[in-house]
């Protein structure tokens, strides 16, 4: 080393040789900046994609069985595999009209041609028909124009709801009372349970003409190898022609896009639908973290800067507090597991809830004991940045407060925390984004890839704190433990990374806001 | 008006009080969080410190006339079973509340019959021989406790019939002992007669197919019916015989052989010397032969010899009960001793449910419970290689789940480590050149202007949620691993070239020109890299392959036995990215922190900027540096979401860059909700926690004192 530094400088000039130096330093930063740049730029980028709606082609390519296909394609991403262009495409053809996808090498596809009359038809139920809409059949005509494809689809709509009214307002009714007569023991052949039969077929009778009379409408679709189908006007979600859009219409469905994503739950197994339930339980997670951990962190720095003695105690706490913050997060989750689940669960259900022993109601993992995991992992953050603003409070404003007579606590609640209040806030917001980006302890305490329900419904006590959640951090780990290639499922786990990342981002920028805020604050005071 | 005055005064030194104690309180509390998560972490590891306790629990006397045959788990009311004088069987059960054991049900055979209990896997099943040489097999399990009625208890006879096949009759007739072992494939009777030996190996499946062993009298046999070999013995020279009769193995002993016995599933095996020398033989596979080989010995007194041993059900634990009534507790790994027990008689057999030992002797059945058997788990174990049933060599094996009772737990820590720190180190490799370049550049050489924006930057990388950077690198750097490592290596050796190239042209432009703008060496470098790094991807990749005329993915790679996506160099720069923002804002930090006056008398001295970063600012901000790497070290030794998604999470013990590995943190991930409470294994895996916590704990304290020294030279500097 040192003899390549000497026959360096031997070389160089003392003003080469320091350039060499800089430009050594220069690489390194630049290196960092395009990690983060690319890494930012790769999730925009994909997670964006996920929305944009892309163009149809129709187009031949071989199967890999050797055989000629005509499919309409939509292309999803391109790269290199081995020392191939391929890329994934999602094609409808006669075997299976609801999409295949498949990873196609570049020298197996013979033409593509944009395809502008085709439509992106994307069912109820998630999946997705790549056809050419040719026109829907109603019960009164055979063929009418796909232009009223929306009136029509709200006629349908219409007979649906109808379909419900009768199930709800009489159907369940009369299911109620003949369980009842059930219950009852009745006889069959009560006159009560034979009016309530007579009613039942009644009823029957009129939804199930109704329920044809929905069958009936349909949308008629072609594929491109001329198979045609009919989708029933009910399942249809949305028909977009991405040939036919400008690009601010393409803006335009791309946000209608991101509303499915942000409002409806994963459907075809996390590849299709949105993200709401993990979105929920996130928000849910971190919201009651935040209620515990505001408290007991400003409490304690306030404690440690205000009211403990200044001995070698409070610094061992202060050290020990901070290094807490160091501790891997999976050992927060080893403990809520051990200690919260297993102890404390454990023991009230012995408790509160032994008749339905030995099934755990609280000993288990659930949105509660995740969020009170969650808060002993960010006190340390809520801590240290509370302090921080303590410790920056002038010592005259302090003095100030005591010679006009206050007492301790009127100087902290009137002076010390008002004037703190950035870094409690700093605080706080580096904490719930620390929360919101933590998977490793949440998968222990009570995060899963997919739960039935929401923690918070209907059903008294509304709120179901001992109910297990999704998380976007869990929804995206699965993801990537699940689809190991670089499909469908991956990009929308993109779009999931990406919210994730952009609610990072803003939580932290707001921190550092608000840090620069609290600087001003005391360079003024 | 002056008592308003009071009272208000009052009310204010009240809400003092009241405010000093909620605080109090509340600061309390947080630190009795911080006691309660160490106290609980440690206290779930700790049992597995202890010594295993035996502690005398009950023992009971034979019903009259008859003796203990076997027993199953009595104090769970299941059956202990005895034999009569008279022809007949009985099966009691232990009364908790009195400790005496009542009766259920007697079943009587022909007085010209045979009868023993066989136990295999931990089942018991009744098996007699009929004077014509039937033999009946009935489960214990399935036989009724309690005769429902008079007449099924005064028939007695076996009511449940598993599985029946015929022994030669001549053959029988003339027997002096016999032995029937059992295995869900096979049943394996042995028949001594006056001048041979009769193996008879039953297809219990298929009764028909049965292979007929003949040996000679002076033989020892032992069946070994899980494996389907018999080991027969002579003259100081144990033969392995496989099922059909085919000589496997023959090795020769020096010393002669006194007693031995299988454990259950027959894959560790148990044989005596006549000294008290008892070695563990264990099967392992040889190129498809399965053969045994010896692995410890375990030396017992002088004159002492072993009676009978039985292994734990779950965990690594055995008991070996000796001639001297010694009852000998042992890891059945590593062939610790690690407590011992004096029993009340001689013990002729034994059987293990959970942490009841049943201890039977012919006139007395004697119950102990072993405490904290936990406890089995010695340093050894953990940290050594050790011989495993199935392995060749010594080996340090992680793979703690099985399917099946009475497997050995291969709990040894080592490959985790190994696999943590692989990943750790190796991510710091990449990590430091980065962040300290990077620190250097924006502490030392750059601008203010330019320092405010890549600063927060730069720290908005560390927001980045890990499960994010794990992510990427699971979907989009991994299938590129492939193409991506020869382009990686060719970088690093273009990129010193492009610096040299760099550092010898820019002065000469700043000369000819006269302008340098600040900061525009930045974009420079941007441009550089970039184009360098297209280079390295498109065609230098291609050259250097053509070059050295290799097929690069089939044969540089095809000795790697992990798929080559997931290997370490992945998880290295997926985990050096993670971590170099941190340490890099802690270096700058130390790096900006330097006084101005010592670099502004560096400078005044005519030392060059290089000179004063050289001698003054590096020297200077070494303690905050050295505390940033330890931060990132800790940082990266306890990151799991990365780790999880990007490992193979094989937990191999090799330092190989090109294999997966199976981090500590995720390990506990994958592992902790699967594993029973208060078990070995949930034990063994909060001792992982502890490590973790206990190994980012002092990492974190020598970096924070490390801090605290450099703001100290600071202020004096």
């Amino acid at each position: 080393m040192d003899k390549l530094l000497r026959w360096l400088k031997n070389i160089y000039t003392p003003a080469q040789y320091q350039t060499l130096f800089l430009s050594i330093s220069v690489f390194f930063t630049s290196l960092l900046l395009l990690a983060m740049i690319s890494i930012v730029l790769l999730i925009f980028a994909r997670g964006g994609g996920y929305f944009w709606p892309e163009t149809i082609y129709k187009g031949t390519f071989t199967s890999t069985e050797g055989r000629s296909q005509i499919a309409y394609a939509q292309s999803q991403s391109r790269f290199e595999q081995g020392n191939e262009d391929v890329r994934w495409l999602l094609y409808s053809h006669r075997r299976n009209p609801y999409g295949t996808q498949a990873l196609v090498e570049e020298s197996r596809i013979d033409e593509l041609t944009a395809a502008p009359k085709v439509a992106r038809i994307s069912l109820t139920d998630g999946r997705v028909v790549l056809g050419k809409p040719i026109g829907i059949v109603t019960p009164e005509k055979a063929n009418v124009s796909v232009v009223r494809l929306t009136t029509l689809q709200q006629q349908a709509a219409g007979v649906q709801a109808s379909i419900q009214q009768i199930k709800d307002d009489h159907l369940a009714g009369i299911h109620k009372a003949l369980s009842e007569l059930d219950r009852r023991k009745v006889s069959p052949k009560a006159p009560a349970r034979q009016r309530l039969i007579n009613e039942f077929n009644k009823w029957q009778e009129r939804l199930e003409t109704f329920e044809q009379l929905r069958d009936k409408y349909v949308l008629a679709v072609t594929l491109a190898d001329g198979y045609g189908f009919n989708i029933p006007l009910n399942d249809i979600n949305a028909v977009i022609y991405p040939g036919q859009l400008n690009y601010w219409q393409k803006v335009g469905v791309a946000f209608s896009e991101v509303w499915t994503f942000l409002s409806e739950a994963p459907k075809q197994a996390n590849t299709a639908g949105g993200v709401f339930p993990a979105l929920f339980g996130t928000v849910l997670m971190v919201f009651i973290m935040t209620l515990i951990v505001t408290p007991f962190g400003v409490l304690a720095a306030v404690y440690l800067n205000e009211y403990a003695p200044n001995n070698g105690f409070t610094t061992a706490i202060r050290i020990s507090v901070s290094n807490m913050a160091g501790v891997p997060s999976i050992v927060y989750g080893v403990f809520g597991l051990g200690f919260f689940i297993y102890g404390v669960g454990g023991s009230i259900d012995e408790l509160f809830f032994a008749d339905t022993l030995p099934a755990p109601t609280m000993g288990t993992p659930g949105v509660f004991w995740a969020s009170l995991t969650m808060a002993i992992l960010t006190l340390p953050v809520v801590i240290v940045a509370t302090e921080e603003g303590l410790r920056n409070v002038p010592q005259g404003l302090k003095a100030g407060s005591y010679a006009l007579g206050a007492t301790k606590a009127e100087t902290v609640m009137h002076t010390i925390l008002p004037m703190a209040s950035p870094g409690i806030m700093t605080g706080v917001i580096l904490a719930i984004a620390r929360a919101a980006g933590e998977v490793a302890p949440l998968m222990l305490v009570g995060a899963v890839k997919f739960a039935p329900n929401l923690p918070f419904d209907g059903d008294f006590p509304f709120l179901h704190l001992d109910r297990q959640f999704m998380h976007l951090g869990v929804l995206i780990y699965d993801g990537a433990f699940h689809s190991q290639t670089d499909a469908k499922g991956a990009s929308m786990m993109f779009a999931a990374c990406l919210l994730l990342l952009l609610v990072v981002f803003v939580l932290n920028i707001l921190a550092v806001l608000l840090r620069a805020r609290l600087r001003k604050r005391f360079q003024k005071g | 008006m002056s008592s308003t005055i009071k009272q208000t005064t009052k009310k204010r030194m009240r809400r003092d009080i009241r405010l000093r104690i909620a605080v109090t309180t509340f600061g309390g509390l947080v630190l009795l969080t911080m006691v309660i998560l160490i106290a609980h972490l440690i206290s779930q590891a700790v049992p597995l410190a202890y010594t295993p306790q035996f502690a005398f629990q009950h023992s009971v006397n034979a019903l009259p006339e008859s003796r203990f045959v076997a027993s199953a788990d009595a104090l769970e009311r299941q059956p202990v079973i005895l034999q009569t004088s008279s022809c007949s069987t009985w099966l009691a059960h232990l009364q908790k509340d009195t400790g005496t054991l009542s009766p259920d049900r007697q079943i009587t055979r022909s007085c010209d019959s045979q009868f023993a209990v066989v136990e295999s896997a931990g089942e018991h099943h009744l098996i007699t021989v009929s004077a014509g040489g039937i033999v009946r097999v009935s489960g214990v399990r399935g036989l009724q406790l309690q005769a429902n009625t008079a007449a099924q208890a005064s028939a007695g006879a076996l009511s449940l019939n598993e599985f029946s096949f015929a022994l030669p009759q001549n053959i029988w007739q003339h027997q002096k002992d016999w032995q029937i072992e059992l295995s869900p494939q096979w049943l394996v009777a042995t028949v001594y007669t006056k001048n041979k030996v009769l193996v008879y190996w039953v297809n219990r499946q298929q009764p028909t197919r049965t292979y007929t062993h003949i040996y000679s009298a002076k033989a020892k046999i032992l069946t070994l019916p899980d494996t389907g070999q018999t080991l027969a013995y002579r003259d100081k020279q144990l033969l392995f015989f496989g099922v059909k009769g085919d000589l496997i193995q023959r090795v020769e002993v020096d010393n002669p052989v006194s007693w031995w016995q299988a454990l259950p599933k027959s894959r560790s095996l148990f044989i005596a010397s006549e000294f008290g020398e008892v070695t563990r033989w264990v099967l392992k596979n040889d190129a498809g032969n399965m053969l045994y080989e010896p692995t410890y010995t375990v030396d017992l007194a002088q004159g002492e010899q072993p009676i009978t041993i039985m292994a734990h059900p779950s965990e690594n634990a055995m008991v070996m009960a000796t001639s001297s009534e010694r009852l000998l507790l042992l890891n059945r790994v590593s062939g610790e001793v690690v407590q011992e027990y004096q029993t009340k008689e001689q013990v002729s057999s034994i059987s293990w449910y959970a942490d009841r030992l049943y201890l039977l002797s012919a006139g007395q059945l004697e119950v102990v419970k072993v405490r904290f058997l936990s406890g089995i788990t010695t340093w050894s174990s953990l940290f050594e290689p050790q011989i495993y049933e199935g392995y060749r060599t010594a080996n340090q094996v992680w793979q703690t789940s099985s399917g099946s009772d009475f497997q050995e737990q291969k709990y040894s820590l080592v490959p985790l480590l190994i696999g943590s720190l692989k990943a750790s180190l190796l991510a710091l490799v990449i990590a430091i050149p980065m962040s300290f370049g990077a620190a250097v550049y924006t502490g030392f050489f750059a601008r203010q202007p330019l320092r405010n924006w890549i600063k927060p930057g730069l720290e908005m990388l560390e927001a980045i949620p890990s499960v994010l950077i794990g992510f990427i690198a699971a979907i989009w750097l991994a299938p590129l691993a492939a193409n991506i490592l020869i382009t990686l290596a060719l970088f690093l050796i273009l990129i010193p070239l492009a610096m040299a190239l760099i550092a010898w042209i820019t002065p000469v432009i700043v000369e000819k020109t006269g302008r340098w703008r600040p900061g525009t060496e930045l974009l420079f470098a941007l441009v550089c890299l970039l184009a360098t790094g297209y280079f390295a991807m498109t065609t230098a990749t291609d050259w250097v392959l053509a070059w050295l005329d290799i097929s690069y993915t089939s044969e540089l790679l095809s000795d790697i036995d992990s798929p080559i996506g997931k290997n370490t160099v992945v998880v290295a720069l997926a985990l050096g990215v993670a971590i170099s923002p941190g340490i890099y804002s802690l270096t700058e930090d130390a790096i900006a922190g330097v006084p101005d006056e010592l670099k502004n008398a560096s400078y005044a001295l005519g030392a060059t900027r290089l000179q004063t970063l050289q001698k003054v600012v590096i020297q200077v901000a070494t303690p905050g540096i050295l505390a940033a790497i330890m931060l990132g070290f800790g940082r990266a030794f306890g990151e799991t979401m990365i780790v999880l998604m990007v490992t193979g999470n094989t937990p191999v013990s090799s330092w190989s860059l090109f294999e997966g590995l199976r981090a500590l943190t995720a390990n506990l991930a994958i592992e902790l909700p699967e594993a029973d409470v208060g078990s070995t294994h949930y034990q063994i895996l909060f001792l992982t926690a502890c490590i973790l916590f206990l190994f980012t704990f002092v990492i974190n304290t020598v970096a924070e004192l490390l801090r605290q020294r450099l703001r100290r030279r600071n202020r004096y500097g």
